[in-house]
């Protein structure tokens, strides 16, 4: 009997699900699509082998303006995740202004601060409270055409160092290959997402977006600098064709397209598209006062609810954005190993050597400019997007005056939103 | 005009049909000429999709980026969630909407001419007003992220209403009599004598039901939490901008797969639409 | 049983009839009202109400303030420039997808080998998905390696800026709008001219009258209700437009296709400026239903010539 009895609980306690043993599930939204996202969900399944008790339930919730859309919707109906992907010009002080977002400083070491740039996190910082971790980090970085470099008579050795390097290069590299009266090779185009690339010209001229009192400085003489040599490089040297955006990276791959600037994730799919077609490149961008760079991407954030979903959401939080996770994510996915102890890790260091190419942009991060993410993002991003495709697509376009519209429009919508 | 006054009648009629005909062709070739682009793409491999200039048919065609197509993105799921989505919404949709119309024209009870007014009325809101307050409601019930959710929400439209009153309109009182001597409760009139009658135009709504919310494509996006539950144009969508960017040939092959089945339906039954558009009289 | 039932009903007095009339009236009406309540009325209200807020719709505190949305809106260039995007597209596609709808519901109405397969032929775009079609012309337009392009310079003309000029953006997207829409025009109108009686053809012959007298005095005066009709139902929906925006141009290049409902979407979805988005769609919904109403009264004294 006794042994019977003995038998039977042993039984049961073998049988005990562990959900009985206080297990924790959380919700994962990301933003992450196509062929680099198993890196991710790798991660994932990791942490959950490592933490037993923990289960994630990981969903891909579309781009980053799909995820602020469900966050609004989200917050609205009481229905948000634990860990969540948050784009670093989505939204984010809106969203930290629901309230529902964890403040992470307290979890954020000094080693942390010592091994990622204040630049980063000011990115992801809100009335001085850090409210997302950076994890997914990229620039905007010069994609090479070798090839075409060698064929016109340039070193590719040599990238173009400055402004008029730039453009003198691009103007090489512009050509009418078959005599047919159209040009078949463009010397200089950059990807969609346009606001994000001019304002790598904007900190290159030393300019800003807003100055110290929070207000908006578009209509700057640095602002304007880099917007004239936007439109010069449409109309006036006629080495970029206007508003066609959309279209560059096919024009790259096909070998169409001297020099690309995109994103730094970009870089294994467009390796792997281009195969052999010809040597692919990867430099940094050119300078006029300084090197300076954007950074873009996303950050991840937590939710406010019970104590353990906290608990559990931030220990996959570490996992991901710690030393090991950014080592891991940024070798396979090509996005930036922004960690310094990440990027000194033996492995990285191998990896660096192997790939030249993915190397440039965890250099070129240290030359990052951000500001704190503002109420008046959509303003500029969508303002400056406009004005750009105005100017693309007008050679007399008067480009103080819009500035200066602009400028007026963004300080409006700030003073608006306090 | 001269040549032609030499000619008789009868000539002129001929002319002027061949004119019309070889139009007609010309107009028919172009209206084509986007499904046939989308058709060859997506027949295309990478390399030559890129070409230029352009090849009209595919040198050789790759039948297989059709079967590619469902790796890339999960497809198969999103279709059969199409599916089954659409096919309710359309049933509930003709359901609710014949009895509403029903009530609406023949009984007459307190208040009905201002309650279809209202009715009309919610068909000029743009939807993209309802939709985050619908999303709340929708989430208080826990539908978010379901069938429940994708399909419910959507049922809920003026426009067959409208439609199918219209043509009940037309349908003489005296079958309504004729039936009430014979014992018929409103029920039994309905289901024995509308419907039959009105079949064309039941049949025209299920197809226009069925075709917008085949098509939908706000209220799924914003619904749907997982890959799992969400409908075609959504599941297209990111494919544009996620895997399947730049890549021409698979878009292609999603924008046909997601064409078929509506134009597969409107072919079966399209001799029902025009004559149920007509018999609804909405034109008078 | 439903004799007995008849008895009852024919032997209640009249306040039982009433009865029976309204609780099977509300009764059958009750599924759609339902719906049409929870999914439908009610968030407008909600929305109506929030239009009067400074809201990002995440938030705890909603900040009352008044009219000055409306205010705000009516001061806004952008907002002026949007409604103008908008009326340029409604007038670039109304009148000439009604005309082509016209001429070919006209030209197939008669019995004639393959009419059938013609109507199939141009109402099939509307059956397909907007972003689908979105998908194809976008490749098509793509100026480039585009095949419009490549069409045109086979036969000596220029190739076009299609979508990537602010000044040939709406043009492209108009001639996609009537390519898909040609048709609906087309079978509403197949519809109308089904209820034209054929003596009146009949009548105009016997007076000498030919084809465009036929047409002048006969098709086009009784077709007016229907025309009408599809007026209304344009407006409507071309106000409505958002999806092929979306999908081919975000509203660019430079504000050149910011139709009045993706201004909306982007001033709720990208400025976080909720309340000012649903002040956007209460004006577009006054707009439309003035417009309507209008149509219908204008509509009745025409019916009844």
């Amino acid at each position: 009997m006794v042994a019977l009895a003995g038998m039977i609980v042993v039984l049961a306690s073998l049988q005990l699900p562990a959900s009985g043993q206080g297990q924790v599930t959380i919700a994962f939204w990301h933003a992450m699509d196509g062929p680099k996202t198993p890196v991710l969900i790798g991660m994932v399944k990791d942490f959950m082998k490592e933490n037993q008790a923990i289960k994630v339930d990981v969903t891909f919730q579309g781009d980053y303006t799909d995820v602020v859309r469900k966050v609004q919707a989200g917050i609205a109906a009481n229905a948000l995740p634990d860990l969540v992907m948050l784009g670093q010009r989505h939204g984010i002080p809106n969203i930290s202004d629901s309230g529902r977002l964890l403040v992470l400083d307290s979890y954020v070491t000094a080693e942390d601060r010592r091994d990622i740039s204040p630049g980063l996190f000011g990115r992801y910082t809100h009335d001085r409270k850090i409210m997302a971790i950076p994890f997914l980090i990229s620039t905007p970085v010069l994609h090479v055409n070798a090839s075409r470099f060698r064929e016109v008579g340039l070193n590719p050795d040599k990238e173009p160092a400055t402004w008029d390097d730039l453009v003198e290069y691009a103007k090489k590299l512009t050509r009418d290959v078959n005599g047919d009266g159209r040009i078949d090779q463009w010397g200089f185009h950059t990807h969609g997402d346009i606001a994000w690339h001019v304002f790598s010209f904007i900190y290159q001229n030393g300019g800003a977006l807003y100055g110290r009192d929070g207000q908006a400085t578009l209509d700057t003489p640095e602002v304007m600098g880099a917007i004239q040599l936007w439109s010069d490089l449409v109309h006036k040297h006629k080495v970029m064709p206007a508003l066609t955006h959309a279209g560059a990276s096919r024009l790259f791959i096909t070998g169409n397209l001297g020099m690309f600037q995109r994103s730094s994730a970009f870089v294994e799919g467009a390796a792997a598209q281009i195969g052999s077609r010809f040597e692919y490149r990867v430099a940094f961008l050119p300078k006029k006062k300084f090197l300076a760079v954007p950074s873009g991407g996303a950050g991840l954030g937590v939710f406010r609810s019970t104590p353990e979903k906290e608990k559990a959401a931030i220990a996959l939080l570490k996992w991901l954005t710690g030393t090991q996770g950014i080592a891991r994510f940024s070798k396979g996915t090509g996005y930036i190993t922004f960690r310094r102890s990440s990027a000194a890790l033996p492995e990285m260091q191998t990896f660096f050597a192997d790939n030249p190419r993915e190397h440039v942009a965890s250099q070129q991060i240290e030359y990052a400019r951000t500001n704190p993410p503002s109420r008046a993002d959509g303003a500029v991003w969508d303002g400056l997007e406009k004005l750009i495709e105005r100017v693309e697509a007008d050679s007399n376009a008067n480009i103080p005056a819009l500035l200066k519209e602009l400028n007026a429009r963004v300080n409006r919508e700030l003073a608006q939103s306090r | 005009m001269g040549i032609v006054s030499g000619l008789t009648r009868v000539q002129q009629e001929k002319l002027f049909n061949s004119a019309m005909f070889f139009l007609l062709c010309l107009g028919a070739l172009l209206f084509l000429f986007p499904f046939f682009w989308m058709l060859s793409t997506s027949l295309k491999g990478a390399d030559e999709v890129i070409l230029y200039p352009p090849n009209l048919i595919p040198h050789v065609p790759r039948l297989q980026n059709y079967l590619e197509i469902w790796d890339k993105a999960p497809f198969g799921r999103y279709f059969f969630n199409s599916a089954v989505v659409t096919t309710a919404i359309m049933l509930g949709e003709v359901a609710t909407s014949v009895l509403a119309a029903f009530a609406f024209s023949k009984i007459p009870f307190p208040g009905r001419e201002k309650l279809f007014l209202a009715f009309l009325g919610t068909l000029m809101i743009p939807n993209i007003v309802t939709l985050v307050p619908a999303f709340v409601i929708v989430h208080r019930l826990k539908w978010i992220d379901s069938y429940m959710g994708l399909i419910v929400p959507e049922m809920a439209t003026a426009y067959g209403i409208f439609l199918l009153r219209q043509f009940f309109l037309q349908i003489p009182q005296e079958l309504d009599d004729a039936a009430k001597i014979d014992g018929s409760s409103r029920w039994g009139t309905l289901m024995r004598i509308y419907v039959p009658l009105s079949a064309p135009a039941l049949i025209a709504l299920a197809i226009i039901s069925f075709i917008n919310n085949w098509n939908n494509f706000f209220w799924p996006l914003i619904v749907t939490n997982s890959d799992a539950m969400r409908t075609l144009p959504v599941g297209l969508r990111f494919f544009v901008e996620g895997d399947g960017a730049g890549q021409w040939q698979y878009l292609m092959v999603a924008a046909t797969i997601i064409s078929i089945p509506p134009l597969v339906v409107f072919l079966a039954l399209q001799r029902f639409f025009v004559r149920g558009i007509a018999m609804t009289g909405i034109t008078n | 049983m439903t004799q007995t039932k008849a008895k009852a009903t024919a032997a209640v007095p009249f306040l039982g009839r009433r009865f029976s009339d309204f609780a099977a009236g509300y009764g059958f009406v009750l599924p759609s009202l339902a719906l049409i309540v929870a999914f439908t009325f009610f968030p407008a209200i909600y929305g109506f109400l929030v239009s009067f807020t400074r809201w990002d719709m995440m938030s705890p505190t909603r900040t009352f303030v008044g009219l000055s949305n409306y205010v705000e809106l009516l001061e806004s260039s952008e907002f002026w420039h949007s409604l103008g995007v908008t009326v340029y597209y409604l007038v670039g596609t109304i009148p000439i997808t009604m005309a082509l709808g016209l001429a070919l519901a006209v030209a197939l109405t008669r019995k004639f080998a393959g009419a059938a397969f013609f109507r199939v032929v141009f109402y099939s775009p509307i059956v397909t998905s907007t972003v689908a079609m979105a998908v194809v012309w976008l490749w098509m337009y793509d100026p480039l390696n585009g095949i419009l392009n490549y069409f045109l310079l086979q036969i000596g003309l220029p190739p076009q800026k299609w979508l990537s000029s602010p000044a040939t953006a709406m043009p492209s997207l108009i001639i996609m709008d009537i390519w898909k829409y040609v048709g609906y025009d087309m079978v509403i109108f197949l519809a109308g001219l089904q209820g034209i009686p054929a003596g009146l053809y009949e009548a105009a012959e016997m007076d000498g009258g030919g084809r465009w007298a036929k047409f002048r005095f006969v098709t086009w005066p009784l077709l007016a209700p229907t025309t009408f009709f599809i007026l209304v139902i344009s407006i409507i929906n071309r106000f409505r437009i958002f999806a092929t925006v979306h999908t081919m141009t975000g509203g660019g290049p430079a504000g050149a296709t910011e139709v009045i409902v993706y201004f909306l979407y982007k001033q709720a979805f990208q400025y976080f400026k909720v309340g000012y988005a649903f002040a956007i769609a209460y004006i577009l919904f006054v707009i439309i239903f003035s417009m309507t109403l209008a149509q219908w009264k204008f509509g009745k004294r025409v019916h009844y010539q």
